[in-house]
């Protein structure tokens, strides 16, 4: 017994001494500008509101303001789409969220990488979901399907993300802002570009000039069948059991992109007719935007930040087509 | 899951619970059954050939003590009517009966186990390159899978053999504890290569719970995890980043690069002992050690009795003394009368036994030519010390040079050190052509350089601040380990001052370690 309690008391100190370790180094470290820490605390304190919710790449990211759109459906919309996310991230951050709100309707992006790529090797944005997921539960799960179990402590603890440990400059910065008013109420520092950072919801006004089109063009980018990863497809069919089995509305969004490298991305009749094919089968909605008529001429490139990303501007024009498609159809 | 992962941890934690609440004659069940779980996690099908080396195990060893029990029988039954001779003969007739146990019984079934599955391609693409060369057609390679520590089980499963053949050790009759000897989880996958007489009991008797082994198991996890993840894995792109380069890179640089691998290697495998010895202290056995700061070592054949201890006293034990004692030996110590001086000649069955020794050694390793090439180096250097010993000898005296000098011996744990890095030219290789172009490159290319990007190509600063941190703590450990063991000098420490070093042990890991690297077994010496 005397073992037992010496045992217990050593196992004590030590997950004390690493959660105060992580919670410690993590307020050190983590840059007060990272939506992440806004994300959290707005899903915190909206549980059991949110009805609508937001999933998907950094197309959908950028490219719906959430805001705007849970305005027009009379709901409260949240933007939980993150750079290159994979379909197993926005299944667990769905399940997660469901566990705490009463969802009604899903926004999924979905585009030629959502089904091609490898996530794998992407331990960064893969990080960036588990950081989202609230409930333990719901991070263990997503820990043991998505992670190497040598990425665990990547995961677990913030410290071990970081490489700029001797960086100490930007160590007083970060502290300094958070220990102002502006962080303890929720309020990112201001950066010039951005706009607008609540609800999950971000963008910049920064203006897409051209030229770089075939080099922000990722491996496996192009629309191919063949290219399809098995991992990818079974979660996007778990995604769409999941809404039915509790009763979510699941729309896809293909989100569109500048032409210059629209071209270079393969046969997007064939990736509409597999979506669409999907959407039949599961009862889903597909707003497909490379369909929608005249979408360039709507979204000339001065509306994206990049060849592929919309800038704030842009997300408001699209966010508008969007509810006016959805709500009364084209 | 390897080792260092935490499901191994949570899986020794629960399982360590288990072994201590069973009663003590069933908790070597709970180490089988953990045991086999763990190779069925670590992804390993080929779980059959484990199956197979645990029953010729069995029988075999059974087999003997039957012939052996016998013939103690026949001599018990008459002990005066029988002659010497007759005596002699019955011995002589049971021990040949044994020997065919051992060797078609055990050694040729587990050792062609390992020959085919591992070497098997090796062979055939050596044949192959003979047949194209004769314009016949080449042979398939083999889609057989190697099962992960094959190399080292057997090499237990062997030596456990022998010890029965020479009467050293009783068989175990249940072959279910045979079983957990061969598959014992912690050191299954990179050893050390435990001798049955030591290990066995341990594992079958139920060890008592103590609250030390518990302290020192975990501190030990602790520091293996330390040398691991802060200095291996952060060692590692470097060590791959100048290899890679090979052709580009000047001989210099390449010369650190052996040099780093030889402390990575080092960090990485000695790491992974740590948190092997430190499970097995969990549940209260104590297994061999492996090494015994290597690195300060005054000779080659010094080091290699203090690098994978396991392994060098394996080979000793079971192949160096046998071979330098056997006839062929002998009579090779006879020959050349008159060419070489009696001494030298005294030394022809060590060279011999040396030779083939380190052949095997390389061999085990790997199936390539460049590590056959690295262990006759190995084999090479410490003959050739042993050949011209003399001269040393003489050299030093003339000199005037003290082997008790301080200076002395640091200069020959240097010159050991640079021996056992520059002969890593080859495992750093990819192929054997790559490890000559190495050579060639640091002989004629050698272009010393004292910038960043010559010293530590592609690393960032930080990086190699960690790296230092890593290496300084390991060096100070290891000096202090000259008078007594680490954890023996913490447990005299005051326990604030004992926690204050485990928590910020705890913290360098999580701080400075390098966590996603997918290594196949996680270790470097799980590929052989």
């Amino acid at each position: 017994m005397r073992n037992f309690r010496r045992i217990l008391l050593s196992a004590l100190v030590i997950v004390v001494f690493l959660t105060a370790f992580e919670a410690g180094t993590r307020f050190v470290y983590q840059d007060p500008g990272n939506l992440i820490i806004y994300t959290k605390n707005d899903l915190k304190e909206h549980k059991g509101e949110i009805d609508t919710l937001m999933l998907g790449t950094s197309l959908v990211h950028w490219g719906i303001n959430g805001q705007m759109l849970g305005d027009a459906l009379e709901s409260t919309t949240f933007n939980l789409a993150t750079a290159a996310q994979p379909l197993s991230g926005s299944y667990y951050l769905l399940k997660d969220q469901n566990k705490y709100n009463d969802l009604k309707k899903v926004f999924l992006g979905v585009h030629v990488s959502s089904l091609t790529r490898d996530y794998s090797e992407g331990i960064k944005i893969r990080e960036g979901i588990f950081d989202r997921l609230l409930s333990p539960m719901g991070k263990l799960e997503y820990l043991y399907k998505t992670a190497d179990c040598s990425e665990y402590p990547q995961y677990l603890f913030f410290l071990a993300r970081q490489d700029n440990l001797f960086e100490f400059e930007k160590v007083e910065k970060y502290v300094t802002y958070k220990l102002t008013d502006n962080f303890k109420s929720n309020i990112s520092p201001s950066k010039k570009k951005y706009v607008y950072q609540t609800m999950g919801n971000d963008n910049t006004r920064a203006v897409y000039k051209g030229n770089y089109a075939e080099k922000s063009l990722p491996r496996k980018s192009v629309w191919n069948r063949s290219n399809i990863m098995e991992g990818n497809e079974e979660y996007l069919q778990m995604i769409a059991d999941l809404c039915r089995d509790n009763g979510i509305e699941l729309n896809l969004v293909i989100m569109p992109m500048v032409p210059e490298i629209t071209k270079l991305m393969g046969d997007f009749d064939d990736m509409h007719q597999y979506y669409q094919d999907f959407c039949d089968r599961n009862n889903a909605k597909l707003f497909d935007f490379n369909q929608y008529e005249n979408i360039y001429g709507i979204l000339p490139n001065k509306y994206f930040q990049d060849p592929k990303h919309l800038n704030a501007s842009g997300a408001t024009i699209l966010t508008g087509l969007l509810t006016d498609w959805y709500l009364n159809g084209i | 899951m390897t080792v260092n992962t935490l499901p191994f941890f949570a899986c020794l934690a629960i399982s360590a619970m288990l072994y201590y609440a069973a009663p003590r004659k069933y908790r070597w069940m709970v180490l089988l059954g953990v045991s086999l779980l763990f190779y069925h996690w670590m992804g390993v099908d080929n779980f059959l050939y484990v199956l197979i080396t645990t029953a010729t195990l069995v029988v075999s060893t059974r087999r003997m003590q039957a012939l052996d029990e016998k013939a103690a029988a026949k001599l018990r039954e008459n002990p005066e009517g029988l002659t010497r001779e007759e005596k002699k003969q019955i011995k002589s007739q049971t021990k040949a009966q044994k020997r065919l146990w051992l060797v078609c019984g055990v050694l040729l079934t587990n050792l062609g186990i390992l020959l085919v599955l591992k070497y098997g391609n090796f062979f055939i693409g050596n044949v192959n390159r003979i047949f194209e060369y004769a314009g016949l057609n080449t042979i398939n390679r083999l889609g057989l899978a190697a099962p992960l520590g094959i190399s080292y089980y057997t090499l237990q499963s062997i030596g456990y053999a022998l010890e029965v053949y020479k009467g050293k050790t009783a068989p175990e009759k249940n072959p279910f504890k045979v079983l957990l000897f061969v598959t014992y989880y912690p050191q299954m996958t990179q050893g050390p290569i435990g001798r049955y007489p030591d290990l066995a009991p341990q594992l079958f008797e139920g060890q008592e719970f103590r609250y030390e082994n518990l302290t020192m198991g975990c501190q030990r996890i602790l520091w293996g995890m330390f040398k691991k993840v802060v200095i291996a894995d952060h060692m590692k792109p470097l060590v791959t980043t100048i290899f890679g380069a090979y052709e580009t890179a000047s001989g210099f640089t390449l010369f650190m690069g052996c040099v780093y691998m030889a402390l990575q290697i080092y960090a990485d495998f000695s790491g992974y002992t740590d948190i092997v010895l430190g499970a097995s202290r969990i549940y209260g056995i104590r297994m061999s050690e492996n090494f015994e700061r290597p690195y300060f070592a005054k000779s080659l054949s010094d080091f290699w009795r203090r690098w994978h201890m396991s392994l060098s006293s394996w080979f000793r034990d079971y192949v160096f003394y046998p071979v330098s004692i056997s006839h062929g030996a002998v009579k090779l110590s006879k020959t050349g009368k008159k060419i070489f001086s009696a001494r030298l000649r005294k030394l022809f069955p060590v060279i011999l036994a040396l030779a083939v020794v380190w052949f095997c050694t390389g061999f085990w390793h790997d199936a390539s030519w460049r590590y056959i090439f690295w262990g006759i180096g190995n084999g090479g250097v410490i003959a050739l010390g042993l050949i011209l010993q003399p001269q040393f000898d003489w050299m030093k005296k003339k000199l005037h040079i003290r082997e008790d000098a301080w200076w002395w011996q640091g200069f020959s744990m240097l010159r050991t050190f640079l021996v056992v890095a520059l002969l890593k030219v080859f495992p750093g290789a990819d192929s054997t052509m790559q490890s000559l172009a190495i050579v060639r490159q640091m002989m004629f290319h050698f272009s010393p350089a004292l910038t960043r990007e010559a010293l530590f190509p592609g690393m960032r600063l930080y990086e190699l601040a960690y790296i230092a941190f890593g290496l300084l703590l390991l060096l100070a450990v290891s000096l202090l380990e000259c008078k007594t063991t680490i954890y023996e000098w913490l447990a005299r420490r005051p326990l604030v001052l004992r926690w204050g070093i485990y928590l910020c042990l705890i913290a360098a890991i999580i701080a400075f370690g390098a966590f996603n690297s997918k290594m196949a077994g996680g270790f470097e010496y799980a590929q052989f």
